[in-house]
């Protein structure tokens, strides 16, 4: 309940000097620079060699952040930070992947479900609502234990089970504007059917939606990845780095820094994510 | 006008509508009954009527933009119903519709000039990237909006919106335009500038059916009226006719006084016909289940204390019937007191197909 109160006095008419500090995107520039970071850290992480084997060094065992290694190094004297950047690799093309398939799926499956009125229609949306009762941390889990585990297994389920969602908002948005015989004007007017769907609705409708949607499931698959390295059993195995498995150190006792940094990268990173979408999603839907 | 190829032909065309209860099939609802009607060259046909009477379901129907139950639509010769979807999309650009909602016309996440343009690519792809923005500039000075170029629709007004909707329209050079209710909703001043908008953007050989209540509109602009009710034309007449006291459908006349239009003596008020001129008559949805038998208007006509009379108007259906050149009337009653008697003239259905 608390929380809710100063989102409702933002909404309540301000004067124009706070207007104009709000409008001055901060949150989108202070987010969009977190998700260029993690980006920027996935982008690079394979092209930096890897050694798990060679980068233990129990000499260098829980040392401290000096400049040589400039976050410390953890139980088995590995650096922290490349372990961080090397990191990035277990859930960024997953999470890439994961919401190519959300998107696309979700925005193809939405489109068909409110544009067409036969058995089609009610095929796809008869599969989006069986998808949607799919608790998804417990079947990722499952189908883990079933099938050969792996982040590519668990990306792809991820983003299958989005399908639903963003299906659902695609759809709920065709169906508005078909009852405002918009579909029907336009294909008065000699457009296809195809074009009006993908251009008109998808692109220029739902594309602020979509954003939001997409960053959803990176952070989701961020999220579905350190869980399951951080439980062990099926997310990234040691000695490969992940930041989950990372924060997993603290079950051995190893002091502050080693599981701290992911800790705080795993959070900063699904926040900013969120915040991304949002605010981006909020600028395009302010755009007229 | 008549010895002229139609450009649009709709013969005995029939709309039924299934209502859904929640249990069983509900009730079918004839939304068009044995509609038969041609557009010329060149016209400007005004189809009126009061609301639930099947306009916007005939205008939709002549451009197949929802199924029929029966009955051919040709648009100039060929049969709209049998084209296949490619050839339907290519055909478009000759017969436009205005839509009511004018937020159906318009994209809320484009500007008026990305709005034009995407026509343009669309229906003149022999244009290049110049010529669609001279035309797109053109387009916007003929309707007065020149300065709105990179407007938004949620920054237009509803005038201002309609507008854009018409310049969009005329970037395809339609030969067909169907305008629903183009003036409903705007004030006086703006439905003024609307009408005359659309009367100076008529083309010698561009048809436009007006579907409207608004009489005022359909006075100004029409060369042809047709009235329909309940899904049927009563009657449809040359423009002319209105003023020269011709015997009309009294479901017309009774329009006509209610939008004070048949002040023969000058006299506004006076002729008003009593007691059907109250507030919203004209918006008076009345039930659209059909007496399938006899006349659509037996039981409001007041015309007629002949018992014979009344006694046929609610047995049996009558014709549409050419009672003059161009004046068709579906009534008993009026024809019988017009210039020709129905049971001599020739019905509509084979002077149809005589000009097929």
């Amino acid at each position: 309940m608390g929380g809710d109160h100063p989102s409702q006095e933002c909404k309540a008419p301000s004067t124009p000097g706070s207007k104009k500090l709000r409008s001055l995107p901060l949150g989108l520039y202070l987010s969009g620079g977190i998700v260029a970071l993690v980006f920027l850290l996935g982008l690079i992480a394979p092209l930096i060699p890897y050694d798990p084997a060679a980068a233990v060094d129990y000499q260098r065992q829980l040392a401290g952040p000096s400049w040589s290694h400039l976050l410390g190094c953890d139980g088995q004297g590995r650096d922290i930070a490349l372990r961080i950047v090397k990191g990035t690799e277990a859930f960024f093309w997953p999470g890439i992947l994961a919401m190519t398939i959300a998107v696309i799926g979700g925005a193809a499956c939405g489109a068909c479900a409110g544009y067409m009125r036969g058995w089609v229609g009610q095929a796809v949306r008869g599969l989006m609502q069986l998808l949607d009762t799919l608790p998804r941390l417990v079947f990722i889990v499952l189908l883990c234990t079933i099938l050969d585990p792996g982040m590519y297994l668990i990306a792809t389920t991820a983003g299958v089970l989005f399908i639903p969602t963003i299906a659902a908002i695609c759809r709920r948005k065709v169906e508005t504007l078909a009852s405002e015989d918009y579909i029907l004007a336009h294909i008065a007017h000699g457009f296809h059917p195809a074009w009006i769907l993908g251009y008109h609705i998808l692109w220029l409708q739902c594309r602020p939606l979509l954003i939001r949607q997409a960053c959803t499931v990176f952070s989701y698959v961020l999220f579905v990845e350190t869980a399951l390295s951080y439980l062990g059993d099926y997310g990234v195995q040691e000695p490969w780095p992940s930041w989950g498995n990372m924060v997993a150190q603290t079950r051995e006792g190893v002091g502050f820094w080693p599981w701290f940094v992911p800790a705080v990268m795993i959070v900063v990173s699904i926040a900013a994510l969120l915040a991304f979408g949002n605010a981006i999603a909020r600028r395009e839907e302010a755009m007229r | 006008m008549s010895d002229q190829q139609p450009l649009v032909e709709a013969h005995d065309v029939v709309k039924r509508f299934k209502t859904r209860s929640l249990f069983g099939s509900g009730v079918d609802v004839c939304a068009l009954d044995h509609v038969s009607l041609n557009l010329y060259p060149g016209e400007t046909v005004a189809l009126i009527g009061e609301s639930g009477s099947g306009k916007t379901t005939l205008g939709k129907i002549l451009l197949r933009l929802c199924p029929l139950t029966s009955g051919t639509v040709r648009f100039n010769g060929v049969d709209l119903f049998s084209m296949g979807a490619s050839e339907l999309r290519q055909a478009r650009r000759e017969f436009q519709m205005i839509f009511q909602n004018q937020l159906a016309n318009l994209h809320p996440r484009l500007t008026v000039g990305e709005m034009l343009d995407e026509s343009l690519r669309l229906h003149r792809p022999e244009l290049d990237q110049a010529a669609r923005q001279a035309q797109i500039e053109a387009l916007l000075g003929e309707v007065g909006l020149v300065d709105k170029l990179n407007v938004r629709p949620a920054r237009l007004s509803g005038g201002e919106r309609r507008r854009v909707g018409l310049a969009r329209i005329l970037a395809t050079r339609p030969k067909l335009v169907i305008a629903d209710e183009p003036t409903s909703g705007l004030d006086a001043a703006i439905k003024l500038q609307m009408i005359s908008l659309l009367k100076d953007l008529k083309s010698p050989e561009t048809t436009y059916l007006i579907i409207s209540h608004d009489l005022g509109l359909v006075r100004r602009i029409a060369t042809r009226i047709i009235v329909l009710l309940k899904g049927r034309i009563v009657e449809d007449f040359p423009a002319s006719r209105l003023d020269e006291g011709f015997e009309h459908h009294p479901y017309t006349q009774r329009l006509m006084h209610a939008a004070d239009l048949f002040d023969a003596n000058g006299d506004r008020r006076a002729h008003k016909a009593p007691s059907v001129v109250e507030e919203g008559f004209l918006d008076g949805r009345t039930d659209a289940i059909l007496n399938a038998e006899g006349c659509v208007y037996a039981c409001d006509c007041q015309r007629g204390s002949d018992l014979n009379l009344i006694h046929r108007c609610a047995k049996e259906r009558p014709p549409l019937v050419e009672v003059a050149l161009g004046h068709r009337l579906a009534c008993f009653a009026a024809a019988k007191e017009g210039m020709s008697t129905p049971d001599n003239a020739p019905s509509t259905d084979e002077t149809l197909k005589e000009k097929v």
